[in-house]
Parts: structure tokens; sequence; C-alpha cells
């Protein structure tokens, strides 16, 4: 089957031309400069927003998150057998972070942004950017969520990054706050997080931050599964 | 003891690329689906919402690759199931009977009303295929979904195991490995396809194609230019983009 590939996407092209000053409908004079830079037909690349706007030095690496594949084909029976694919995430160090901070299997790492930190388990990966650290996302559960029993790995050594990444960018000062979010799609900037990392001595018995318990509103599952689905 | 057969009709089996594998698990997933309700007893989890343990007849392990060459380090998916091994240590070893190997198609399976749960088949087993039900106490292992490829109640492409059906990447295939003229004989032969550990002389049917490295580039199979001079349009277009 052939794919038609558009490299060039027009409808940018035009928002990036009114905001050059073409034609009557102009944009607000505050997001003219954005939209030029941002709203380009041609895919560029520019420098995540956060990262521009915070400390480089303080906060030199990288992290991601991204939803395992495993729960993208199967994501309305997030169930007992999605759990024992994905159970526990690790934030995923490389080499380089994980020799200067002298990580060993089975340490755990304090992750700090400038809007929020995190204390989770770490595990060494090569193939991985110099810079970057990541986990899975949507693993870690706060403890009670989902019906899920105490014991639950998901409530007690998952995490998120969530704490990390504020819905606004930094203040620049003029008491305006922008979305720290993509310019074009307005999806959450989960990719622009900056972060430092360090070796949590001693480390905690349960990942941070830790909430309390909530309620399940539908009670729990049973303890034992055997699914004979149609008898 | 149980015997196996001389020989066999067909060596039905798997071919899995290793190339090709994103580790999905969308196999894993859609193997549970569909033998946890047909061939015998369900696949169990014990503590499911808990600190879960179940039955898989699919698992997709994941390992990291660092070449003695210094070249890139690379992360392989690695799915693993029965292997339906011509010369089948899991099934000589059964004091049942229960462990058969098919004369007709060369698949494994167990006769879950003959076994007892001993476990000696799944110690025999030197790739950790079978695992024994914690809840119904016999053991499972992947039937090739027997109760897929010969029923004519499902549409025909669907007449596949379910692993192959499901898998998005085009990773695994199947077919008749005792055939060389099969398409996944072909491919096994074009690819390198593996055994696993052949050493332990199981013969297994199923075959690996191996992961290419991931940092050296092939050009072998390049085009060759079309052209040394731009010229008309393609001209145009070569001098604009060289602007920007």
């Amino acid at each position: 089957m052939p794919y038609l590939f558009q490299l060039y996407v027009e409808p940018m092209r035009k928002f990036q031309l009114a905001a050059e000053g073409h034609g009557e409908r102009q944009p607000p004079e505050h997001l003219r400069q954005r939209i030029k830079d941002t709203l380009d037909p041609l895919p560029i690349w520019y420098a995540p927003f956060e990262g521009t706007m915070i400390d480089e030095d303080e906060y030199p690496v990288h992290a991601l998150t991204q939803r395992p594949m495993a729960m993208y084909h199967s994501w309305g029976t997030q169930n007992a057998w999605l759990r024992q694919i994905h159970g526990r995430n690790p934030l995923y160090v490389p080499t380089k972070i994980w020799e200067a901070n002298d990580f060993q299997e089975g340490d755990w790492a304090k992750v700090t942004s400038h809007h929020g930190e995190i204390t989770v388990p770490v595990a060494h990966m090569a193939a991985l950017n110099e810079n970057t650290i990541w986990t899975w996302n949507a693993i870690g559960k706060r403890k009670g969520a989902w019906a899920l029993k105490e014991n639950a790995p998901e409530a007690n050594k998952g995490f998120l990054l969530n704490h990390l990444i504020h819905e606004l960018l930094p203040s620049k000062g003029d008491g305006m706050r922008w979305a720290n979010s993509d310019p074009i799609t307005g999806q959450a900037a989960w990719f622009d997080l900056k972060v430092k990392i360090q070796k949590a001595d001693p480390p905690p018995d349960v990942s941070q931050p830790s909430f309390d318990p909530i309620k399940s509103p539908v009670g729990q599952g049973p303890d034992d599964l055997a699914w004979e689905v149609g008898k | 003891m149980t015997a196996l057969p001389q020989k066999t009709d067909k060596k039905l089996g798997l071919v899995i690329d290793l190339d090709t594998c994103v580790g999905c698990h969308g196999c894993v997933t859609s193997c549970k689906g569909w033998n946890t309700q047909n061939y015998g007893a369900p696949l169990s989890d014990k503590d499911a919402y808990g600190d879960p343990s179940g039955t898989f007849l699919n698992r997709v392990h994941s390992y990291e690759v660092q070449p003695d060459n210094g070249g890139a380090a690379q992360t392989i998916h690695f799915p693993k199931s029965c292997l339906h091994c011509e010369d089948a240590p899991c099934v000589t070893v059964c004091p049942t009977g229960a462990s058969y190997k098919r004369e007709e198609d060369g698949i494994v399976l167990v006769n879950e009303n003959d076994c007892m749960g001993c476990g000696l088949c799944a110690w025999a087993c030197p790739y950790g295929a079978r695992e024994l039900d914690q809840i119904a106490g016999v053991m499972k292992k992947c039937t090739l979904c027997v109760d897929r490829i010969y029923n004519e109640n499902l549409p025909e492409e669907d007449r596949i195991p379910a692993c192959v059906r499901t898998c998005p990447a085009g990773a695994r295939h199947f077919g008749d490995l005792g055939d060389p003229n099969s398409d996944v004989s072909k491919l096994v032969a074009e690819r390198g396809g593996m055994d696993l550990m052949p050493e332990l002389g199981t013969k297994p049917v199923n075959k690996y194609l191996p992961p290419r490295p991931k940092d050296t580039l092939d050009c072998s199979q390049s085009l060759e230019p079309v052209a040394t001079e731009a010229t008309g349009f393609l001209g145009w277009l070569d001098k604009a983009l060289e602007k920007l």
C-alpha cells in the first residue's frame, strides 16, 4: 500500500504567515513570536521551553516517560495479566550517570526538578543516551487506587514523574504564566523535563512521595483468577 | 516414560524475528486470552490484584546486549514459548504418558486428564517453556493453538496461532518447518535462523531470526544515484532546499 507522507503542512504555514504579518487576521502581539518560531510547516527542532527557562547546570539531565506498549493494545482490560507484564518500573539510568553516582543494583535515587522531588528505585541501562533517564509511565499507583491490595508493587516501588512536571512553564516575571505544553498540539510537555539525580542514602522503604491509601469505591477483586470466558 | 514418534509428517512451528520484535507483549496477552478458555484448564493467576503470579504459555524477556567490539548497546526482546522439539525431553520424562508429541504435525501437547502435576517435564525442559498451573495443578504449555489451526469454524485467516495473528510488528511466522519449500523454511534459510541451545540435542522446531547490529549501515543494497547533475524541476528543488 502506498503511504502519503506529508512533510510540508500547509495549515502550519498559514499560522506562521499570519505571525509574519500577512493577511487580515493577526495573532495577539504576545503570541506572535512564538507562532512565528514554532508553527513551521517543515519538521524543525528547537530547545524545549522548560530547558531554556531554568538553570541547565543545576538540572542537566533529560527525564522521559512513555506508556508501555503492552497497555496500548489492552488498555480496556488493564488487569491481572498486564500487571504481571509491567508491575514494576525502575528509573533507567545510562552508564555515565550510573557510574558517576556509584549506583548499584537495588539502589534508590533522589530526582529533583525545578518543581518537585521524587525518590525511586534505579536500574542500569547501557542502551540509552548518556544524559537521559527514563521510566515506564502509568505503572505507579497511589495505595488503594485501582482496587489494588496493599502489597501491590505498583503502590510501593512504582512511581510517576508527574510530581516533577509543572503544568506551567517557569515564571518570566511579566505576570503571564505559559502552559507547559506543546505549542502546536497543546499536549503536556512530558518530554521537556530537566532534572538532577543523586543517590538516596539511606533508601526509603517505598517510593516517595507516598500518600495515605485511598478507599476503593468498588471493594477488592478476588485473590485468585481462573478465567474461562463464555462458559 | 513416554515414547516419541520415530518421525512426524509435518513439523509445525514458529519462526520468531528478533530483529523486528519490539517487545510490545501483544503475543503474550493474545496467547493468554485464547488459551485461558479453550484447550484444557484456564491459565490462572494467584494474588491477582496484590503481588501476582500466573500461568503464561508465552512470555517476552528483554535483554540488553553490549557488543564486545564496542558497538552500540541494544535491547533484545526475546519471546519464549515451547519450541516443539523433535527430541523433546519433556515427553520422554513423563511418567504417565500425559505429555506426547503428535505424529501428524509434531505438536507437543499435554493430556490434562493423565497429568498428575509432578512437574518432571518442566524440570526436563531446558528452555523453561512449561508452567505448572497453581490452581488446576496440571502442566500447561504452548499448544501451537491446535484448537485454532484446524478449526473450520474460524475464518481462514484466523487459523494460525493467536500470537502470530496478533503480532503488530509481523515478527512471528507459522508454518511447516519440515517442508524446505514452505515460506517459513525459506525465511529461516534467508535470514540465518537459529536453534536455541542446539548443543543439548533437543532439535527444536521453532527457529529464531537473529537481530541485526544497530550501529552498522549495510550499503550493499542502496540505490545507485539516478543522476550526477540535477536538472529541471528536481534541480530547482535541490537548490531551493539547499538554501534553507
